[in-house]
């Protein structure tokens, strides 16, 4: 889900947009602390990676961390989605044939 | 406090208390949120959440310190077995209290020491001396309040849980075999001990409990116990390691919270010295 939203947000994506994102589709509040310690452990597994930004006076002088998708990243995603459409097309023939 | 400003004593704390490459970033993502109209309540709750999920983390990558109730139980054998050691009983007081505090204290440092120097290796390219020795200080500050803290509490949370303990008996195994207690049940006329493929082994009797290891070089001494209560336990480091009962958990936390925060502190000094000279 965290990796999706890092690539629909491109390049406006840090922590903020990044969770205003989540609670939007999931419909409920996220902690923020909780969506840096997810790309976290993806950027230790090289599936994301970071740049700091310039500091900015309406966030109390601290820097934006931008993330995004590597190659391994996207290819990660691509595979998933994949497996998750033929799951999902498997579906029908096993309730016809549990049925 | 404005609008625009968030409630000090939360953002002090994760300013000063939160760890992790990403604090700055969540910091400033926090205050961002606040100034668009966020509550006072939503900047508490995941400023709270922050550090909890910091902590965590930390504890996962420090994973080593589950080595600690080994090192533990290594300890209190040697001194069990090494009577010479606690002839400073025989001191006068003060020096007596002194002594044993110190020799009560002092293993535990030591690993923490240990492993605070085994970071300081691995991990810093530039140190800075003050830092380390002012960590040092904050840990043996630290770890005295700690143990003297989780000490003063278990008696407490004992006696709200259990009335069996009112009477002592069980409290009293816990300073002689610090991890090793697996059950302790009072009540019942007959002690029963259970046996488990870790080497524990029992006998029973009404008011003494012999435990019989295996062969073993950090065999224990006989345990006399109250009236009507049983023991079991682990019997080797090994044992003590892998150990995930309540007393071993409330035995790490001492370990668990000094050498991350001495960790923390000697970090944070040495990267603030690197950046002013730079």
């Amino acid at each position: 889900m965290i990796l999706l939203a890092v690539i629909n947000l491109g390049e406006e994506a840090y922590g903020v947009p990044i969770s205003r994102e989540l609670e939007r589709y999931r419909g409920r509040d996220v902690v923020v602390g909780s969506v840096y310690a997810a790309l976290e452990r993806l950027e230790a597994k090289g599936v994301v990676r970071s740049a700091i930004g310039e500091p900015t006076p309406e966030r109390g002088g601290k820097a934006k961390r931008y993330f995004s998708v590597t190659h391994e990243g996207l290819r990660q995603v691509q595979e998933t989605r994949r497996v998750l459409s033929q799951l999902w097309k498997a579906l029908p023939e096993l309730k016809r044939s549990a049925l | 406090m404005s609008r625009i400003t968030p409630p000090r004593l939360p953002a002090w704390m994760l300013e000063h208390l939160n760890t992790g490459k990403s604090n700055d970033a969540l910091t400033g993502d926090l205050v961002e949120e606040f100034r668009h109209g966020r509550s006072v309540v939503w900047y508490w709750r995941q400023a709270i959440a922050a550090l909890v999920i910091g902590w965590l983390r930390n504890i996962r990558n420090h994973r080593n310190l589950m080595l600690a109730p080994g090192w533990t139980l290594m300890t209190m054998r040697v001194a069990e077995h090494q009577a010479e050691v606690w002839h400073v009983w025989r001191l006068n007081w003060p020096w007596s209290s002194l002594c044993s505090a110190t020799l009560f204290f002092l293993p535990g440092l030591i690993f923490i020491w240990a492993g605070m120097a085994l970071y300081l290796v691995a991990q810093m390219r530039t140190l800075n001396l003050w830092w380390i020795g002012r960590s040092l200080l904050l840990s043996i500050l630290l770890f005295i309040g700690v143990s003297f803290t989780v000490a003063g509490s278990v008696p407490l949370f004992k006696l709200i849980g259990h009335s069996d303990s009112r009477r002592g008996s069980t409290l009293s195994i816990a300073p002689d075999v610090p991890l090793i207690v697996r059950r302790a049940v009072g009540g019942g006329r007959e002690v029963t001990v259970i046996r488990d493929k870790r080497g524990v082994a029992t006998a029973q009797s009404s008011t003494r409990i012999y435990i019989e290891p295996p062969n073993s070089p950090w065999a224990p001494k006989p345990y006399q116990l109250d009236r009507n209560v049983s023991a079991a336990g682990t019997l080797s480091p090994w044992g003590a390691i892998t150990e995930a009962g309540v007393w071993a958990i409330v035995n790490r936390l001492p370990f668990f919270l000094i050498l991350i925060f001495t960790l923390w502190a000697t970090a944070r000094g040495t990267r603030a010295m690197k950046s002013i000279a730079e």
